[in-house]
């Protein structure tokens, strides 16, 4: 198992490694001249060569790369361009948001879809499997913002039941926070259920086609504890892995739900950055989403022996 | 009827099937009497699992039961309440199934596996349940038990899984067992050592015993009264011992005569240079690097094997799983590289060839593949199949010259016509023959068959080895037959090498082998298959 | 037991070709008429709703929404198309070869693979159109790079499990070369894997463009496209809903024809892969 785990991180740094590179060579391929763009109007002879003195600009590529990769490894994301603060506090304070939505969409979508999908495996072709796989691939359907902007039309409008725009922090006034976190947790649930019921009915019935399902109901045991026992545990890791790289998927979709809700979060951040053209922005939040979302599948990883004792061996 | 046992279960006019369409059991009955050991024999699409799942009444959907009665010691079991059944499961009645790999839930630890029936069916506190399941796990041969119990299935190889099953069954007690082909899946060792053990849990308990099962030799050796079927339906039953020796009806007899028989082969004429030597022949996997660079230990998969083959003569491969009889056979046909010895063909030195001649050799040897479902491209026809060897060799330059050539082949192994198909339209046993075409189609000298028949029913075995026996006669190739089935091997070789764990453990003619085995694991091998003995001999009865 | 209801899978073919084929033809008639220009301004008419004249109604500058959501159709769909195509070119011809050949080749395509799926959702895609451009080939172009590594992965775990079958094998036996045995006998066997992906990846782009063009980061007005209609109509939400609804519906609506489509045909090609019904 700790070979596993070790072998498993190293793994990951490589994959790190590269993706600092196309973070860092997609910002150089932009068009344009980097110091021009930052200074903008105010660019004179003097303070373009002085800033790209200071940027360590007129150094040669491999060079400026590992000087960067030196300073976010430190946790140094530079400032932003346009209110010269930390790039690193910005993402961290929106990150808090758009994970605490991400996060409570997942657990809600797989309490939901672990029990569906293994009520439609055990009741294959019968009307509860139908209604599940048809409710199923419509959710599967929908865009996630029109989601919003369709629930925010009959909650928000029509029923007034919670605020349209704005949003309070939950440290603040927890409950008033909830009220304009409901919606958009809701559509990320909707969304996301689908696919976690798919996986879990889609394993529910390979593993109740294996033998040791018929011989647990050969000892006589009751159909339920059949399910709870035998056929859960075991069709559960594929959906586990789901489950990390539904975490990203969203989270990486997270903007136009940001958007639709006006929330102050860090999708929102990268496509105002990109608007206003505050590289170092854009720069830290691909970086830290993917460093996030590599992480996140590592511990999804390490942690499927829990639920498959073959893979520890 | 048996005069000896009191009735237990009793099957009567059982009917089972898809309303409205074919039938699956049409009209089948038979009786176990309490202790009595009865085999259901058949091949596969006979409707014996079927009848095992319905005293359970276990049917997976759509199959139901459509008429006819199922009596446990005269509780009508057909058409109880799911209430009631649960009870009798597992208590009155134990289920074990084929396939080892699956029969135990591989998220829980065998302790927790082996303690469901009790925990369910009884009152029994924790430790007692863990003192009753250390005991039979040591009359199963376990020595450590309690380590067994914290374990996790896949930590033990199929034949343990089964016996740890059996075991856990067996611990409920049940008035009857069934058992569902518990042993097809094994190799023939361990196969005799899992059905060991079910004889004497089950003698030990009283237990009667349904087995369900293909092979005529584990009828021979284990059971009181055995029942036939084909198709559904009911063929013959009586006396497992009068059934086998004075069969009554024409599928038993065709049955009885698919099992292979040793025949009186001509001596083959060994003059001159062999074909094919082989001499001191390695083959080792290197051991797996550890994180930090160790090395585990390498594994000789074949360890300095030298036989000799000359030209017409069939030299069989025999061992259990893990001998490395089929990677000798890969090393030969080079799809796995040699770690050292030498390969002579025609005396010339096959490793040194240069690129003629190593395809030439290629040309000359040919391979038979075990599985009949992956050795065919599924995307292409089995003309288009057969023909692709061809297109290395001159003679068939022309489109015309290769139709022929295939036309022929596919006409030998009879399966003329049907070149326009795919192998999804084939059957397991016409894919087989496809396969068998391919290898011969550019006249080699040599074939490797690995396993040829061993995925295949027993009638359809008989056909193919007929078929292989015809081809050589015909066209006088060497043959190289791995296999594990001992019964097969006895009625198509000339010689035998017997493998175990990567050495050859003894060499000679067949019928010295067979006859008077030399090497103590030969004489193991030979005592764990089961065969049927002919009227002439005398038969080794079981109850 | 419960009746057993058989959910044809015909039916759900059928089903989905139809979602699918109704937007195809809009989209495909697009391009060469719609039933208004789409930036043809009707003064009188501003955000009406649905009329003889205006069959969905207009937007706020009296655009007729029927015919921006045609031309809509055709630029999402092409655009999809397009990623479609070439993801699949270049991730089945990576793929295979990575699969079959392996060595050092397949490692640092792997390891590029791997890198470029860590970046979640449309996030690369967002990155890539801010470099390429917010144009039709910029977005595909982005759309490529966030989707091909799937079809690498997708190709060469299929070649990496062909490449061990017995009839590969048997080719060997023939004499015949890698080569001719990857092309012969590998690929084409890697196809049905490959088509199940290809559909998928259809549908990823249509929803990854909408998502882009909401944002606002998609083809640039006034170049309609449903998820810049969407965006749009956000401010007027209370007042005229249909706007709103129309563009959502039709993406969901071409998203659940693939959906059904690509069900289908994975279970006609290999019921053995990941969500069989």
């Amino acid at each position: 198992m700790f070979r596993f785990a070790v072998s498993r991180l190293g793994s990951i740094v490589p994959t790190l490694l590269v993706v600092t590179v196309i973070v860092f060579a997609m910002l150089r391929l932009l068009p344009g001249d980097p110091a021009q763009q930052m200074l903008g109007d105010a660019a004179t002879p003097q303070a373009l060569a002085a800033l790209r003195a200071s940027y360590g600009l007129t150094d040669p590529l491999p060079v400026q790369y590992v000087h960067w990769l030196g300073h976010a490894l430190r946790g140094d994301l530079g400032r932003s361009l346009i209110n010269q603060e930390s790039v690193t506090a910005l993402i961290w304070s929106r990150f808090r948001l758009s994970l605490a939505i991400v996060f409570a969409a997942v657990l809600l979508a797989t309490a939901i879809a672990v029990p569906a999908g293994i009520v439609a495996a055990r009741f294959r072709k019968q009307w509860p499997d139908v209604a599940i796989v048809a409710a199923s691939a419509l959710l599967l359907s929908i865009p996630s913002f029109w989601l919003g902007i369709l629930l925010l039309m009959l909650f928000g409008l029509r029923l007034g039941w919670v605020p349209v725009v704005g949003y309070v922090p939950v440290s603040e006034h927890p409950l008033q926070s909830l009220s304009y976190l409901a919606l958009p947790v809701l559509a990320l649930t909707m969304i996301q259920v689908g696919a976690l019921t798919r996986m879990m009915r889609a394993s529910a019935m390979d593993v109740l086609q294996l033998e040791y399902i018929s011989h647990a109901r050969a000892t006589g045991l009751s159909e339920a504890r059949v399910m709870l026992r035998h056929c859960l545990p075991n069709a559960f890791a594929p959906t586990w892995t789901l489950i990390g790289l539904s975490l990203g998927h969203l989270l990486g979709g997270i903007a136009v739900i940001e958007t639709v809700f006006t929330l102050p979060g860090l999708g929102r951040l990268l496509v105002d950055s990109i608007f206003a053209r505050d590289y170092p922005v854009v720069q830290g939040c691909l970086l830290f989403t993917a460093v996030f979302y590599v992480l996140v599948n590592l511990v999804v990883d390490l942690c499927y022996f829990l639920f498959d004792p073959r893979v520890a061996a | 009827m048996n005069p000896h046992f009191s009735t237990l279960l009793s099957v009567d006019h059982l009917v089972l099937g898809v309303p409205g369409r074919e039938r699956i059991v049409d009209d089948v009955s038979l009786s176990v009497g309490t202790g009595e050991f009865v085999a259901v024999v058949g091949e596969s699409g006979s409707g014996k699992t079927m009848i095992a799942r319905s005293i359970l009444g276990l049917l997976p959907a759509p199959v139901s039961h459509l008429s006819g009665t199922i009596t446990l010691q005269g509780t009508e079991l057909t058409g109880l309440n799911p209430h009631a059944l649960r009870k009798l499961r597992g208590t009155r009645i134990g289920m074990v199934f084929q396939e080892p790999m699956a029969s135990l839930n591989p998220a829980m630890r065998i302790g927790a596996s082996m303690a469901q029936g009790l925990k369910q069916h009884t009152r029994m506190s924790a430790a007692e349940i863990r003192d009753a399941s250390m005991a039979i796990l040591r009359r199963i041969g376990i020595d450590d038990p309690a380590r067994c119990l914290a374990a996790y299935p896949h930590e033990f190889s199929g034949g343990m899984r089964q016996r740890i099953m059996l075991a856990s069954v067996m611990l409920l007690k049940p008035a009857l067992l069934i058992a569902d082909e518990p042993t097809t899946a094994l190799d023939t060792v361990t196969q005799r050592e899992v059905m060991e053990v079910m004889v004497e849990l089950t003698r030990e308990a009283g237990t009667a015993v349904l087995l369900i099962t293909h092979n005529l030799g584990l009828v021979a050796r284990y059971s009181n009264r055995a029942i036939v079927l084909c198709h559904g339906r009911e063929i013959e039953k009586g006396a497992a011992r009068t059934l086998l020796q004075a069969p009554r009806y024409p599928y038993t007899r065709q049955l009885i005569a698919a099992l292979p028989r040793r025949e009186v082969r001509a001596p083959v004429a060994r003059e001159g240079m062999p074909l094919l030597s082989v001499i001191d022949l390695e083959v080792v996997h290197p051991g797996r690097r550890g994180l930090f660079g160790a090395r585990s230990a390498p594994l000789k998969a074949v360890d300095r094997v030298s036989f000799d083959i000359f030209a017409g003569e069939t030299v069989a491969i025999v061992g259990g799983s893990g001998s490395g009889k089929t990677t000798l056979g890969r090393a030969i046909v080079q799809l796995v590289r040699m770690s050292g010895g030498q390969l002579l063909f025609h005396g010339r030195d096959v490793l040194r060839a240069d690129g003629a001649q190593l395809k030439a050799f290629r040309r000359q040897c040919q391979m038979v593949f075990q599985d009949p479902y992956s050795s065919l491209d599924p995307r292409m026809r089995i003309s288009a199949i057969v023909a692709e060897p061809l297109r290395h060799l001159p003679e068939f330059a022309t489109r015309a010259q290769r139709e022929r050539r295939v036309d022929d082949v596919l006409a030998e192994v009879g399966l003329a016509g049907f070149g326009r198909r795919f192998p999804h339209q084939l059957s397991g046993g016409q894919r087989q023959r496809a396969a068998i075409a391919r290898a011969i189609v550019t006249r080699p000298a040599l074939i490797v068959a690995d396993e040829p028949i061993s995925a295949l029913d027993m009638t359809l075995q008989k056909q193919v080895l007929a078929l292989f026996q015809q081809l050589q006669s015909e066209h006088g190739f060497a043959c190289i037959f791995i296999s594990h089935d001992l019964a097969a091997v006895e009625q198509i070789s000339d010689r035998v090498l017997v493998m175990h764990k990567g050495r050859a453990v003894e060499t000679g003619e067949r019928d010295a082998v067979f006859d008077a085995p030399q090497h103590p694991y030969t004489r193991t091998l030979l005592d764990a298959s089961p065969h049927v003995d002919l009227p002439s001999q005398p038969f080794a009865t079981s109850a | 037991m419960m009746r057993r209801l058989t959910l044809r899978k015909p039916f759900a073919a059928a089903l989905g070709g139809a979602l699918l084929a109704v937007p195809l033809g809009f989209a495909v008639l697009a391009i060469w008429w719609t039933p208004y220009g789409i930036t043809q301004m009707d003064f009188v008419n501003l955000l009406a709703p649905p009329s003889a004249q205006h069959w969905l109604g207009t937007d706020e500058f009296g655009r007729d929404v029927l015919s921006r959501l045609m031309a809509g159709a055709s630029l999402s769909m092409m655009i999809a198309f397009e990623t479609m195509l070439a993801t699949a070119a270049v991730g089945a011809l990576l793929g295979g070869i990575a699969g079959y050949f392996r060595g050092i080749f397949e490692r640092a395509l792997n390891l590029v693979a791997n890198a470029l799926l860590s970046f979640p959702g449309i996030m690369l895609a967002l990155g890539v159109t801010m470099v390429a451009g917010q144009s039709p080939g910029g977005i595909v172009l982005a759309l490529s790079f966030a989707y091909a590594p799937s079809v690498y992965r997708i190709v060469r775990a299929s070649a990496l499990s062909v490449r061990s079958r017995e009839y590969v094998e048997a080719s060997y036996l023939m004499g015949n070369s890698s080569l001719y045995t990857l092309f012969r006998h590998v690929l084409p066997n890697c196809l049905s894997p490959l088509i199940v992906i290809a559909t998928s990846i259809f549908g990823w782009s249509i929803l990854a463009e909408s998502a882009l063009s909401f944002l606002g980061m998609g083809v640039p007005p006034p170049a309609p496209s449903w998820g810049n209609m969407l965006a749009d109509a956000r401010q007027f939400m209370d007042t005229d809903a249909l706007l709103s609804i129309v563009p959502g519906l039709c993406i969901a609506g071409v998203l659940l024809g693939v959906n059904l489509l690509g069900d289908a045909l994975r279970d006609r090609f290999d019921p053995r892969m990941e969500g069989h019904s």
